[in-house]
């Protein structure tokens, strides 16, 4: 007997889930309405979580059912965030070519950066015409501050379907540890005293983390613009505010959605974070005595950007499959919409996890009650918004970002540490805050990097990233007294 | 050696000889097609630049010469060349004295402490890294302990994981590797004929001569075994650095640049010249360590003396044991204490502060986990069937076959390269012979107006990965098969095969029943290792298991993982799940054998 125990112990560990499954019931949250007749199939390319996923395939499933009579069962296609989807599509460009198509219906999140520039450029989306009332009461305010929430094209290419914004995410416990007040500003960050204690996403990996960089620098760009300078000099302002920022980074992650778990657990103090990432995290997380959370998100009062997060068809020879306009349509319809803020629970809401997201339907905002009262994006979007004018640097952004400081972190910190204690900590201090060139020169080493072929760009990089180390070695001297 | 001249008279036959041709060629047709080709899609970047992009197309080393000029890159392939000679020594000094006492002395507790040897090997990946992070975290547990002894002030966390990133990358490696050596050297040891030992000893050589003299030469397959295993393993390590934010080393800047928005070829030069270290660190492992053994014609005739140990007299025995296990068993209690803790409910304490079994219910019950549990224990064990099979022929024409001492040689460092390549470029290779075949398949269709739906299904992996999964777990595991059936091999002596055929058994016959029962210990050990292994494979499980339905468990695990919140306390609860039925396949796996699981590396 002695010799099975193992095997028997091995069994009942691997029956447990039915058991528990059976005795608690499968919970409602994962169970479908019964189907009738077979379900659709439709494929969709996506970054969103599983949270997402699950909601919004059981609503539409029921919904379908109810308008078409046949449940719709979804094959998502998760490979990882944006880098790694136009990477799927680029390698699939053999499959296209041979079958016509990608094998996928739909691509789904990933911010407006990658559907407009990256995917739409390379020509990997299909231009669709989507039903005129549809249209209209999704997009009843086409743009938010000047900015499209879906493709100006004939027909578009890809369509908005939830708005995200920009913030900081924070721990109480350790701002109040380190003896600063609640950030407000981007500029906050920027403390000394936050020195080894922010987070920073990687923006060359994670194009939400470009997208939030990117936001910095235009808010200083209209800075200037403001105080009579030209928004090319405010480029270069926005620039060193981020390096100032970067020499308090305790590290550049890889992935944006890693921020929140990070801040909460008192790794770092604070981060910039996209919003639902982190109002998610702070809604898990056990209330205090004093009724606040320890962690919390502010957005900076007219400097945050709110980009629309868009759907589109995948390229392909043939018709395009019903059921995947069904699924647009479907998205940007009123029950579509109200999944993404309504919570848990809720009628219309999700059945199991709330997704604390933005409608792109600007009318919810004033006419339901989950949201009235709450920072209306398309209002506060008056005052600021991100631009494609003020853009025009944020395909390389990455790398300089990336050359400036990630590459360079130890020998930033270490210069900023030197310019600090220095007798002319000022004045060393603002050329850091300032980067050693403007947009123009930026636009003009884009257009460089753009044109080189990959072994030219290897000695581009080397050349700008020497010149950093060498601005930043002069600093340390002249912080030295040299 | 009198009889060297009459084995070679016995031996080649040139039956035997032809079959070590076939065996030969199958072994590098399979090689071919299942590893040099995908590592070819991925290398050839690295010399001709992205297919479609400009500048490609024609070969260039400029690549390659780039990364030796780029101070960043440099640095991080000295890195973790430090990284892997460190954790390969620190592996040695704490697997050779455990081997040894376990080999010596039964003592109480034995059985447990054995098991709990292995625990470290268990782990899924992602899931240790949560369990570390919250032992080591600012505000961990690790912090709120010595706070709470006074050893530093209340409310002053201290950045364990950030102020001394390669000594901890060191530790938690060595941690998690040495049951790789300990298992190969136990083997060893297990095997030493006691004899030689004691007619030392009966010649007046002291303990330390005869350690230096008999044990560890004697002993040096398995070292060199586990050695060369550990050693490359941790040269290209891609989760722990990551997990401590370290990323100046080669395998992380690989996969930062491979994964990154802006295709480059820089990355896929990186894998070329990290294989091309792999394979030195390999060679120069196999000079120090891997000389031919004048040894091997010994078969230990009689089981090595053990000396049984009362309770107290365990007691010294039993502790360096308990110290390493509990070290290395750190970041499971971590992923434990994690999975019934309430969300958030662990910060700043040493203990979570809510307890609860909700992240069991959610995640046992959750659609994804019982089609991916089932998903996994095919795949794995299909994959552990191929490794054995293809790992004893490999041993075969390595230790047995008369062929040229080269192309042994090749097909021994061949078998090793799966360790060299990064389980992410293995993953993108498999992945483009997937569109190359589907490509192919459909040219095939539409030229001779025949139907091969199914085969294009069977080569497509987001129809169905089985067959590429399959395939990819069982290359990369395959080496530690083959160490281990090479290891039992060399010390096996040929005579008892030699006999067997002498009295007239086919050699099928002797395989099956001389040199398989003779090796089975070896075999066992390197099919459980790539069981394991499998069960917890990390990349190809990512990259190539697309449909929900085909998701193997640690695909499961890492979607669960990514949900906002509860996300990693879900994943804690499916992560001890997985290690209990792990731990459970290999003691029920022991239990059939009718042996302990201490005993049954050793024949």
């Amino acid at each position: 007997m002695r010799r099975y125990t193992f095997v028997i112990l091995f069994f009942v560990v691997l029956v447990t889930p039915f058991i528990l499954r059976r005795a608690i019931g499968t919970p409602a949250a994962y169970r479908a309405p019964a189907p009738t007749g077979d379900p659709l199939k439709l494929v969709i390319v996506t970054p969103h979580v599983e949270s997402i996923r699950r909601e919004f395939e059981q609503a539409f499933s029921a919904w379908h059912q109810q308008k078409y009579g046949r449940p719709v069962e979804i094959d998502w296609r998760n490979y990882g965030g944006a880098s790694a989807i136009v990477k799927f599509f680029e390698a699939s460009r053999a499959t296209y070519d041979a079958l016509g198509g990608y094998g996928v219906d739909l691509v789904w999140g990933g911010g407006d950066a990658l559907f407009e520039d990256q995917l739409k450029k390379a020509g990997h989306l299909q231009p669709v015409t989507l039903a005129p009332e549809v249209m209209q009461r999704a997009f009843a305010v086409p743009d938010l501050g000047g900015l499209p929430l879906y493709d100006r094209g004939t027909p578009p290419q890809w369509f908005g379907t939830a708005l995200s914004s920009f913030g900081i995410a924070y721990n109480r416990d350790v701002i109040a540890h380190l003896g600063l007040p609640e950030p407000k500003t981007w500029c906050d960050l920027s403390d000394p005293r936050y020195r080894g204690w922010i987070v920073m996403a990687d923006p060359t990996l994670s194009s939400s983390a470009k997208a939030a960089y990117m936001t910095v620098v235009e808010r200083a760009m209209a800075d200037a613009a403001q105080q009579g300078r030209s928004e090319d000099d405010g480029w270069a302002d926005g620039m060193g505010l981020l390096r100032q920022i970067a020499a308090n980074a305790r590290l550049f992650t890889d992935a944006s959605s890693a921020l929140p778990g990070q801040i909460s657990s008192g790794d770092v103090a604070a981060g910039m974070t996209i919003d639902f990432h982190s109002l998610n995290q702070i809604d898990v997380l056990p209330t205090r005595a004093d009724g606040t959370k320890r962690m919390a998100y502010v957005e900076p009062v007219n400097a945050t950007a709110v980009n629309p997060d868009p759907i589109a068809v995948a390229r392909t020879k043939g018709k395009v499959s019903p059921v995947a306009l069904r699924f647009i349509e479907f998205v940007l319809s009123e029950p579509g919409q109200k999944l993404w803020y309504t919570p848990p629970g809720q009628p219309g809401g999700p059945r199991e996890s709330g997704l604390y997201r933005l409608p792109i339907q600007a009318s919810l905002y004033e006419t339901d009650p989950t949201l009235r009262g709450k920072a209306n994006p398309f209002k506060a979007a008056e005052g600021f918004n991100t631009s494609p004018e003020r853009k025009r640097t944020f395909r390389i952004l990455g790398e300089l970002i990336q050359l400036s400081m990630m590459d360079l972190l130890d020998d930033l910190r270490e210069t900023r540490r030197m310019i600090l204690e220095s007798p002319r900590a000022g004045e060393l201090d603002a050329r850091l805050g300032k980067f050693p060139f403007d947009q123009q020169e930026a636009l003009r080493r884009e257009k460089q990097w753009q044109a080189a072929a990959p072994i030219e760009r290897l000695a581009l990089q080397r050349k700008w990233t020497n010149e950093f180390r060498e601005e930043y070695r002069s600093l340390r001297e002249e912080a030295r007294g040299d | 050696m009198t009889w060297g001249v009459s084995w070679r008279e016995v031996k080649p036959s040139n039956m035997s000889h032809l079959r070590h041709s076939l065996i030969l060629l199958l072994i590098l047709a399979a090689f071919g097609v299942f590893l040099l080709w995908p590592i070819f899609q991925v290398v050839r970047v690295g010399f001709f630049g992205i297919p479609g992009e400009q500048g490609a197309g024609s070969f260039t080393l400029a690549y390659v010469g780039s990364i030796f000029q780029d101070h960043s890159l440099r640095q991080g392939l000295i890195n973790s060349a430090s990284i892997a000679i460190s954790v390969t020594l620190v592996c040695t000094l704490i697997s050779v004295p455990l081997a040894l006492l376990s080999v010596r002395f039964n003592f109480w507790g034995k059985g447990i402490v054995s098991a709990l040897l292995l625990v470290p090997l268990i782990l899924p990946p992602f899931v240790g890294a949560i369990g570390m992070r919250q032992i080591l975290g600012r505000f961990g547990v690790l912090t709120s302990v010595a706070q709470g002894v006074g050893l530093i002030d209340a409310g002053a966390p201290i950045d364990w994981i950030g102020s001394a990133r390669m000594l901890g990358i060191i530790l938690v490696e060595s941690l998690s590797l040495y049951p790789i050596l300990f298992l190969n050297v136990s083997a060893a040891l297990a095997n030493l004929d006691p004899a030689m030992e004691q007619a030392a000893a009966n010649l007046g050589a002291t303990r330390w001569t005869i350690f230096r003299r008999i044990t560890l030469p004697l002993m040096r397959p398995g070292l060199f075994a586990g050695g060369t295993i550990v050693l490359i393993w941790s040269f290209t390590e891609l989760g722990t650095p990551l997990m401590f934010d370290f990323y100046e080393a080669t395998p992380v800047q690989i996969f930062h640049r491979i994964t990154q928005i802006s295709g480059s070829p820089v990355p896929y030069a990186l894998v070329v010249v990290m294989l091309i270290a792999s394979v030195l660190l390999y060679v120069t492992g196999r000079l120090i360590l891997g000389r031919r053994q004048d040894a091997a014609v010994t078969k230990a005739s009689v089981q090595s003396a053990t000396r049984s140990l009362g309770p107290v007299a365990s007691i010294p025995v039993l502790l360096p044991f308990l110290i390493v296990s509990g070290m290395a068993l750190l970041p499971h209690l971590g992923v434990i204490l994690m999975s019934v803790s309430g969300v958030g409910a662990w910060y700043n304490s040493a203990l979570p502060s809510v307890f609860t079994n909700d992240h069991y219910v959610t995640g046992l019950t959750h659609s994804l986990t019982l089609p991916s549990v089932q998903n996994s224990l095919k795949f794995a064990s299909l994959s552990m069937l191929i490794d054995i099979v293809l790992g004893v022929l490999i041993a075969v024409i390595i230790v047995r076959s008369r062929l040229p001492a080269g192309v042994r040689q090749f097909v021994d460092s061949l078998s090793m390269l799966p360790l060299a390549v990064p389980g992410l470029v293995l993953a993108f290779g498999y992945l483009a012979i997937s569109l190359r075949l589907q490509t192919w398949v459909a040219a095939w269709d539409a030229a001779t107006a025949s139907d091969l739906a199914w085969l294009r299904r069977l080569v497509d992996v987001n129809e169905n990965p089985t067959l590429l999964l399959v395939v990819a777990y069982a290359m990369r595991r395959l080496p530690y098969v083959v160490r281990s059936a090479v290891a039992g091999l060399e010390q096996t002596p040929v005579d008892l095969e030699l006999a067997a055929r002498n009295l007239g058994a086919s050699s099928w016959m002797t395989t099956r029943r001389i040199t398989v029962p003779l090796i089975a210990a070896n075999l066992i050990a390197g099919g459980l290792l790539a069981f394991a292994f499998a069960m917890l494979e990390v990349s190809d499980s990512l990259i190539l298991a697309q449909k929900a339905e085909y998701w193997p468990i640690t695909k499961a695990i890492y979607e669960l993982f990514q949900r906002l919140g509860d996300g990693p306390y879900i994943a804690s609860a499916l992560g001890v799940w997985a290690m209990l039925l792990l731990t459970l396949t290999i003691l029920s796996a022991s239990s059939l054998l009718g042996r302990r699981m201490g005993a049954i590396f050793r024949v």
